[in-house]
């Protein structure tokens, strides 16, 4: 039941790196979840911790001790496969029992022809047995017990290879991006079921993901990534409201924070785009700046009250209406390319909102919940004194 | 022609939906099913001429007494040929002969090819090379090989016999006594047909996803245990095709045991294809020829049934038929 201390963890592959000077520090029965986009080094941080890569430089430590250099089964933890690696000539009974065969494999058994038959004698022993039974009546896999990989959808084999890491009851749990494979409807459910296999088991995750949705969701702790640095480690609360970068606002939140580039001067703040000036008074020095503020911040207000801007697009979800907009008035072909216009900004405004893409309306934007970001190094300028500990 | 186009691309989109109407724009097809058999027409021919006719005059061959200066010469005689052979002990001898050359031809061709597959599988400096110079007997003619080999074998002052000479266990008629004439044939072929397994072997390693054998690192399985859980069973329906095939050459292999001892010393490596040549071309007995010609491809048949039925019954279990 580790803690997992990094301590300027690098990885690189010849002169590539691809991660760079990782610290941090996890403390025991956390659900870390690793986000970051494709290519950022996230599981590549998982296989160093699982043992599966090897380690560059830096230490690796569980508990305080090194384990730089275990082997993966040394080092007790469980991996679950992107692509589940379930085998695919065993039954699903003989891949969940596999591992605590082999745990209990002696080096004589290897004798040909005795092999096989301590295999058997292995896969029928009692405790193997009830083991098996256990974990597969926790994951409801009883009815499957005698089929092969193949023969099962993929939500099924999710659920094997999820079995056969929690058999040998390892304190770690890794997963590489285990739900990437299913359809929308199963990843809700599988996510859920994760989340309660976590409080159930009672041990460390750590959970690689690209879907923010699923680092918000289980994450106890979120460690975001990008280009093998870490940008934020924080409860996905701090993550989402107090991002440390333009990288962590940009990559959460769906739409993502906005980022509207403004200049201070004393106490009066201007948007560049358009030249509006926002009526409430800011604390901030005078400076150019990128104000964060999340969609569902922003509100409607009545024309002449707030900060003028033009929608470029409209989109109705239902319970909520996503509007975009832009403070510069937009161009026939900017409207017409609405969503892919890089100066566009979006509010979240519950229930269904009509208006007409290119039409003027006042937007309600307020400083008092933005985050200010530098605008030279996208770096978060006032962020709270816990989180500025927590990075150092 | 752009209506039949037309026509082509609706029969493609409503081949599912619906049959009916397929069937009904069928005589716009006429022209694709015609161009079809046309193509293949060639092959058929080809197969006509070189196979099929042979074939069948084979088989009426083993019932006649023809002799070979004059093949259409001879006359009916019934099962005679069949009834001669399955009474002479030459016949027996020469399919023990087939048996024991086949079995171990393809036991240790297999074993030294999917042995060194698992070699040359691994990291390690120059293994392009290694893997060239392992196939190299395969490219070779085997002409070549087994004039090599009859040079190595050679009982005066061949590079073996100098060898064994030198090390004290004395010299050997290797191509003529009989207790090494099948020795030294099968060694021949297994050094020839090796590199075949290893590249189909090689071939199937390389496809073990990397992901199978991370697992089974994280599940604590050793090298061993990797092998024989994972890789093993993931090699096993290459396996079964290669020794099939291994088996159909092996009894059909005729150059490399001719020329090495023509079937000698004293019948020991007298196959059922060297049998025939003799028979057909020294013995000029078309009709007895063509006898052991047609139970020499029930034996081929046989195997390969039971090879298919093992298949298939290897399928049902694994529950993918």
């Amino acid at each position: 039941m580790p803690s997992i201390t990094f301590k300027n963890l690098s990885k690189s592959y010849g002169s590539t790196p691809i991660i760079r000077e990782f610290t941090a520090d996890i403390d025991d029965k956390e659900f870390l979840v690793l986000l970051g986009p494709s290519g950022c080094g996230k599981s590549t941080m998982l296989r160093m911790i699982a043992g599966l890569t090897d380690i560059t430089s830096g230490e690796l430590l569980f508990d305080g001790e090194l384990v730089n250099t275990l082997e993966p089964r040394a080092r007790n933890v469980a991996f679950v496969f992107q692509s589940y690696a379930l085998y695919p000539h065993m039954t699903v009974q003989e891949n969940i029992a596999f591992p605590l065969i082999m745990d209990r494999f002696k080096g004589w058994y290897h004798i040909p022809i005795l092999n096989s038959i301590m295999r058997r004698v292995l896969a029928n022993s009692p405790d193997v047995r009830d083991r098996v039974t256990e974990v597969a009546e926790m994951l409801e896999l009883r009815e499957l017990m005698k089929r092969r990989p193949k023969t099962l959808s993929g939500g099924q084999r999710q659920r094997v290879a999820v079995a056969r890491a929690l058999v040998r009851d390892p304190s770690l749990y890794l997963l590489d991006e285990p739900l990437s494979n299913l359809d929308a409807k199963l990843r809700t459910q599988m996510r859920g079921e994760i989340s309660a296999l976590f409080r159930r088991v009672s041990k460390s995750f750590v959970y690689v993901t690209h879907d923010q949705v699923e680092a918000m969701t289980m994450a106890t702790r979120i460690i975001v990534l990008n280009h093998g640095e870490v940008q934020q480690i924080g409860t996905p609360n701090e993550i989402y409201n107090s991002p440390s970068n333009t990288f962590v606002a940009s990559f959460i939140g769906a739409p993502a924070m906005n980022l509207i580039p403004v200049t201070v001067s004393s106490g009066r703040t201007v948007i560049r785009d358009g030249s509006q000036a926002i009526s409430v008074r800011c604390e901030q020095p005078d400076g150019d700046y990128l104000l964060g503020i999340r969609p569902e911040v922003i509100a409607l207000a009545d024309a002449g009250t707030a900060s003028e801007a033009y929608v470029t697009s409209l989109e109705h979800l239902g319970g909520e209406t996503v509007i975009g907009f832009q403070f510069k008035k937009p161009s026939q072909s900017n409207l017409l390319a609405a969503t892919a216009v890089y100066s566009n900004h979006y509010a979240r405004i519950p229930g269904r909102i009509e208006l007409k893409p290119g039409s003027v309306q006042d937007f309600d934007i307020n400083i008092t919940a933005g985050v200010w970001f530098d605008e030279k190094t996208g770096q978060a300028l006032n962020v709270n004194s816990e989180e500025l500990q927590r990075k150092e | 022609m752009p209506v039949l186009v037309e026509d082509e691309k609706d029969v493609v989109h409503n081949s599912k939906s619906s049959p009916r109407k397929n069937r009904l724009k069928s005589h716009s097809r006429g022209f694709s099913r015609w161009a079809g058999y046309l193509f293949i027409a060639p092959a058929i021919i080809y197969l006509a001429i070189f196979l099929l006719v042979p074939f069948a005059r084979g088989i009426q061959l083993s019932f006649t007494d023809s002799v070979l200066v004059n093949p259409s010469g001879g006359s009916f005689v019934g099962i005679e040929n069949y009834a001669n052979l399955v009474t002479s002990a030459r016949f027996w001898n020469s399919l023990g002969a087939t048996l024991t050359y086949t079995a171990t031809t393809v036991f240790f061709s297999m074993f030294v090819g999917t042995t060194t597959a698992i070699l040359v599988n691994r990291k390690f400096r120059g293994r392009t090379i290694v893997r060239a110079i392992l196939t190299f007997p395969y490219a070779m003619p085997s002409v070549a090989v087994t004039l090599v080999f009859i040079w190595i074998y050679n009982q005066s002052g061949g590079i073996l016999n100098r060898t064994t000479g030198a090390l004290g266990l004395g010299e050997v008629g290797w191509l003529t006594d009989p207790s090494f004439g099948m020795f030294s044939v099968v060694a021949t072929t297994v050094w020839k047909v090796f590199p075949f397994v290893m590249l189909v072997m090689l071939a199937a390693l390389q496809s073990v996803p990397e992901e199978l054998f991370e697992a089974a690192r994280v599940d604590g399985a050793d090298s061993l245990s990797t092998f024989r859980s994972i890789v093993l069973p993931h090699l096993m329906p290459t396996i079964r095709v290669v020794a099939l095939l291994m088996t159909i050459w092996s009894i059909r292999r005729f150059e490399i045991i001719f020329l090495l001892t023509g079937g000698g010393p004293v019948e020991k490596t007298n196959t059922l294809v060297i049998n025939i040549y003799q028979r057909a071309f020294s013995e000029q007995q078309l009709g007895a020829a063509a006898a052991i010609a047609v139970l020499g491809l029930i034996l081929s048949l046989a195997v390969t049934v039971v090879f298919f039925l093992a298949e298939r019954r290897e399928n049902v279990k694994e529950g993918t038929s």
